[in-house]
Parts: structure tokens; sequence; C-alpha cells
């Protein structure tokens, strides 16, 4: 009898240390937390304690905020970090290719911060600033959208699915930034979502074709809008034309599509190179 | 068969031993002597010894006990048993698997964590019933029915959602907590599961008792 009474003060004794510690090393012992705003992170920012026996090279804490802004006059939401709760191992193989994962987890919590400042900006332009349920509603999101990275992305270990996230989310960024996301060619009027601002090259040389090319090479592959002048007369030579391009660079055609547009031409066509690297490409010619 | 009870409660609490004497219709008259003996010669109280009782009474008495003994379920022998000890056992379950959930959600990123995190709870739930009634089979040296053992679980539930409750007001540890919504329908979910629980529990004893061998 006496036993089962010490087995049970000390399990409550074990269980209450365990209740007390674990806050303890999450808040690195409620050490003076810096939140830092949405930016490009650096190691510096990771003070938190490593957790004990984890599998993992980092963790990073970050959150929604709401602040006044006084020279505004109006509710503003930013995306922040808290350094003490943010924590990394002290070695790390490729310590890069981990903050870059760490960081996009960032850039999450800055999407819908930004999607709560569009929230802000519509309800204040009505005189309301009750925002708390789509924060709740958003903080719900948040976390799942999260998850979906991790688990997706096997927390940055599987690298395609890394890069493929890396995509949708510098996308959704620039969907909700100024830019809107779209880029207009103000040439040819074509309009193209490019996740980030891609570079521009021109081709005015005398004797070629003039051309005006955005390229961006991130993620694991190249995606560029190729544009090019053609006269009226030519639009019967198109296919030969596109055939000449594949040529030219030495790529081999692996199937050639046709597709009813309302454009007066257009056809996808996916090819592969000498190292077997697929090039997927959207032919589009309009007056 | 004075001696045999006085050894049996020489390690009994004060109060445990009051309690038989004031419920003597439900004891022998050796035990309710024996507690009465060590009451007077260990907690120094002044218990009067009872009378000698004529022949006659003294088979009614027991044949009345008898009857009461055959006659109690175990929901009625679990609330005429139920103590502070009952309450330190489902408390300090309860603050146990509370600890365990802590860690869980601690280490909810972790590979093996994530990939079978309703398994990790549910295991951890079902541990933490079957030590509730290991606790109590210990102490009481005897088990409950159906009904004493889904009470005794509910007290368990009730404790573990007071602790989830005050620690959600320890500095940081919100996360770490159930909030008070989810805390609701936990509760509701793990008295299904509990009753559930308890059906298969039932069915196996009384499979268990057909084969006689009844291992717990």
């Amino acid at each position: 009898m006496g036993n089962i009474l010490k087995v049970k003060i000390a399990l409550i004794i074990f269980s209450l240390a365990i209740l007390i510690l674990i806050p303890l090393l999450e808040t690195n012992f409620y050490a003076p937390v810096t939140y830092k705003k949405w930016q490009q992170l650096i190691w510096d920012d990771f003070q938190g304690i490593a957790k004990p026996f984890t599998g993992w090279g980092a963790g990073i804490s970050s959150g929604i905020q709401v602040e006044w802004d006084s020279t505004a006059e109006k509710f503003k939401a930013y995306a922040v970090q808290d350094n003490q709760s943010s924590w990394r191992r002290k070695v790390l193989n490729d310590p890069d290719y981990v903050l870059n994962h760490e960081q996009y987890h960032f850039n999450i919590t800055e999407i819908h911060a930004r999607i709560l400042n569009l929230y802000l900006d519509s309800i204040q332009q009505q005189g309301n600033t009750n925002y708390r349920d789509k924060l709740i509603t958003l903080k719900f999101k948040l976390d799942r959208m999260q998850d979906a990275y991790d688990g997706e992305s096997d927390h940055g270990a599987n690298w395609g699915m890394q890069r493929r996230w890396e995509y949708k989310v510098d996308s959704m960024l620039h969907e909700l930034s100024d830019e809107k996301g779209k880029l207009t060619d103000y040439f040819s009027g074509a309009e193209i979502f490019f996740p980030t601002r891609p570079d521009l090259y021109k081709q005015n040389k005398v004797g070629f074709r003039p051309s005006r090319i955005y390229s961006l090479i991130d993620y694991g592959v190249s995606l560029t809008l190729f544009q090019s002048r053609f006269e009226e007369h030519e639009k019967f030579n198109l296919n030969y034309e596109i055939d000449n391009f594949f040529h030219e660079k030495s790529l081999q055609i692996l199937s050639r599509t046709s597709v009813n547009t309302t454009y007066d031409f257009e056809v996808l066509v996916d090819s592969k190179d000498t190292t077997d690297r697929i090039v997927s490409t959207r032919w589009i010619y309009h007056n | 068969m004075l001696e045999f009870f006085l050894n049996r409660f020489k390690d009994k609490s004060e109060s445990d031993l009051i309690r038989i004497v004031n419920s003597k219709a439900n004891f022998q008259p050796e035990a309710v002597n024996a507690a009465i003996q060590i009451l007077n010669e260990k907690y120094n109280a002044q218990v009067p010894l009872p009378e000698v009782t004529a022949p006659l009474q003294d088979t009614q008495t027991r044949q009345n006990y008898v009857r009461i003994r055959k006659g109690a379920s175990d929901i009625d022998k679990f609330k005429r048993s139920f103590s502070y000890r009952d309450i330190l056992t489902a408390s300090s379950i309860a603050i146990l698997f509370s600890a365990y959930l802590a860690l869980l959600k601690f280490y909810s990123n972790e590979r093996i964590i994530e990939n079978a995190w309703t398994w990790f709870i549910l295991i951890g739930f079902v541990i933490a019933l079957i030590l509730n009634h290991i606790f109590y089979k210990i102490e009481h040296r005897r088990g409950n029915d159906y009904l004493a053992r889904y009470f005794f679980d509910l007290i368990f539930i009730a404790f573990f959602q007071i602790i989830q409750f005050v620690y959600g007001f320890y500095p940081s540890a919100a996360s770490l907590s159930l909030s008070t919504m989810d805390g609701v329908g936990v509760f509701f979910v793990f008295a299904i599961l509990v009753a559930l629980f308890e059906i298969l529990l039932s069915f196996i004893k009384y499979i268990l008792r057909f084969f006689r061998w009844e291992i717990f």
C-alpha cells in the first residue's frame, strides 16, 4: 500500500517536471524575445535551445502580429519570427539548404499576413476593425499550409518537392505583391506569370529575327518567355520555323499537340535535350 | 480469525479503519473488532469494543451480512470503498497522461510521431486507463465490473480536463494543452472511446472466465 502511494507521488513529480520543463525549453528559459519582421533569415535569428533527441536540423517559430500603424492610421498585419523559439542544431550537413527551408516557412506566414492586410484594408474602409474571426481562420489555414509544406517536402528532404513548394510560395507572394505577379511585355502585349521577376534579354542584331526573351532559372528549372516577330505572310511557315528552332538547339521532339484556341495559332511541344532533360514549350502566334 | 484481520489491517490508515467501524454491518464482527483494536493501540482512539451479542442475534447479523454482500453490486462496493486513494490514483494518471501529451506535442514534427500521431494518442490513452485499473486493483485487492470501471474512468477523464484547463494558464504552455473548445469535444470523444474500451475489456474477461483462465 505504502509502495503504491510512493509510486503515485513519483509519477506526479515526474509528470509535473515534464509539464514545467517543456515550456522552459521552448522559450529558452523565458529569454527576452526579438520579433523579426519578414525578411531574409540568418542563423543568428535562431537563438532557441535545440530540441533534445530531435531528428531535424532546425525549427522556426513564426506568426502573424497585428499592429496599429499611426502614420497610415490603420491596423497592419506583419509576419514575425520569434528568435528564442526558433532553434538550430550546432552541426548541420548543409546549413544553407536548411536555412532556405526555414525561410519558406516564414514566407508562408508572410503570405497569410498579406491576405490579412487585404482583409484589414477592406473592412477599415467600411469603418470596421473587428479582424479577430478572420485572424483565427487564417491561423488555422496557416498551420495547415505549414504542415502540408513539411509533409510534402518531407521537411526539405525531398529536393524536388522542396523546389516545387518554393515555386508555389514565391508565386503566391508575387501574386499578393503590388506587381500582382503578372508580367506584361509592352511590345507584344504578352502577359505571363513568373513567381519572381525574370531577367530580360533582347536580340536586335541585323540579319537576325528581332526577339525579346524573359528568363528565370530557379527551382531546378528554366522558365522562359521567348517572343519573336513574324510577318503576316510567314505565319503559314510556323511549323517549319518551330522544327528549325528545335533542330538548332539539338532538341528531340517527343510530342506535338495543336490546340483549338482564340489565338491565330497555338501548339504544345514537348522535347528532350541530349542529357534527357525535358523541355516543354507552348507556341502562340497572334496578330 | 481476529489475528488474521489484525494482520491484514495493520497498514490501513486511520480513516480506513474508522470507515470499517462505522459500517460494521458490512463486515464480520472479528474484522470490526480488529479495526477497533488497531485504532485504540495505534491511533490512541478510545473506541469501546462492541458488546458480545447473543448467539441468535449473531446468526441474524451474519445472515444479514451475507445477504448484503450477495446483493451488493460492484458499483455499490466501488462507492463504499471510494476514498482519497482513488482520487490520487485518477489524478496522478491524469497528470502522467497530460505530460505524455505535452511531450507528443513538443515532438509532433518528428517523423515517427508525425506519421502515427493518432495511434500514439490512442495507445497512450489505453495505457493510462489500464494503469488506472491496475492501481485500483492493487489497492483494493479486487477489480470492478463494467459500470464501476467506467465511472472510475470518467473520474480520470474529468481530472485530465481540469489539468488541461489549469495548464493552459502556465506561461507559454497554451500550445501544449487542449483549448477549452477542444477540451469539451475531447471529453465526449474520450468518454465514448472509454465506453467502447470497457465493453471490449468486459468481453475479453468473459471469454477468459468461460475458459477458466482469469489472468486479470
